[in-house]
């Protein structure tokens, strides 16, 4: 896999942090994949692959204040960069463009 | 309900639930309107227990086991956005599967943390991508 590439967990990730506009962190990134996407993510698999975005130059990070919901701990907000960008609509376009003329899988007799 | 089901209330609620658990449990033989009455008073109850959380905490011992294993750039966000939403569980679904909720968070994260840090330490990016490639 080349270095810009995304993995499906990846994109998955990728795909909420740029729905939520800059404002997504841990909590509320979990919550839209497990909303929209149905599936869960523990907190290690999440963190690992942001880490793993961060280090691709796909998202950035900073910190917010602490709050005491949280025991005084910050909360980590997640950007999607413009990097991030090309490449999540290039794997979108890849899939799409495979799929193009296909039968929606599941409803072919 | 039973009064094992409140762990992490503090002294005071304690010793208020125990002079009064007799009249707050709900019984069989409680009407509706009673039993609703009653539902209301735990849930104050659990509500009150939540505002005095500065003597609460999630389970320590599965916390501090999540801080060893976290990266330290980022383990005061992973512990911190678990505890948030285990409060949430706790208005929720109760104290007791709130603990255990983060219980199986925190053992649930523990493969992909150390997978990354067994990677880090051994300096194997090769181990990553033949474990991506196996779907492991």
């Amino acid at each position: 896999m080349a270095r810009d590439d995304l993995g499906r967990f990846e994109e998955l990730i990728l795909m909420a942090v740029f729905r939520l506009r800059g404002e997504g962190y841990g909590t509320t990134i979990r919550g839209e994949v497990e909303e929209r996407a149905g599936r869960t993510v523990s907190v290690g698999a999440l963190y690992t692959t942001l880490e793993r975005l961060q280090e691709k130059g796909f998202v950035t990070s900073r910190l917010g204040d602490p709050t005491p919901q949280r025991g005084g701990r910050a909360k980590r907000f997640v950007k999607i960069t413009g990097a991030g960008e090309r490449a999540l609509g290039r794997s979108l376009s890849e899939r799409s463009a495979l799929l193009a003329g296909v039968p929606i899988l599941g409803t072919a007799r | 309900m039973k009064r094992d089901d409140l762990p992490y209330i503090s002294e005071e609620m304690n010793a208020f639930l125990a002079e009064n658990w007799d009249s707050i449990s709900i019984n069989k033989s409680d009407s509706p309107t009673v039993r609703l009455l009653k539902v209301d008073t735990l849930k104050t109850v659990l509500e009150l227990a939540e505002r005095s959380r500065g003597k609460l905490s999630p389970p320590q011992n599965f916390q501090y086991l999540l801080q060893l294993s976290a990266p330290r750039e980022t383990h005061d966000a992973i512990v911190g956005d678990l505890e948030e939403q285990f409060w949430g569980v706790v208005q929720t679904q109760g104290i007791r599967r709130a603990v255990w909720w983060y219980r199986l968070q925190v053992v649930r994260s523990l493969w992909p943390l150390f997978r990354r840090n067994l990677i880090r330490i051994a300096g194997l990016g090769w181990l990553l991508e033949w474990m991506r490639r196996m779907g492991v």
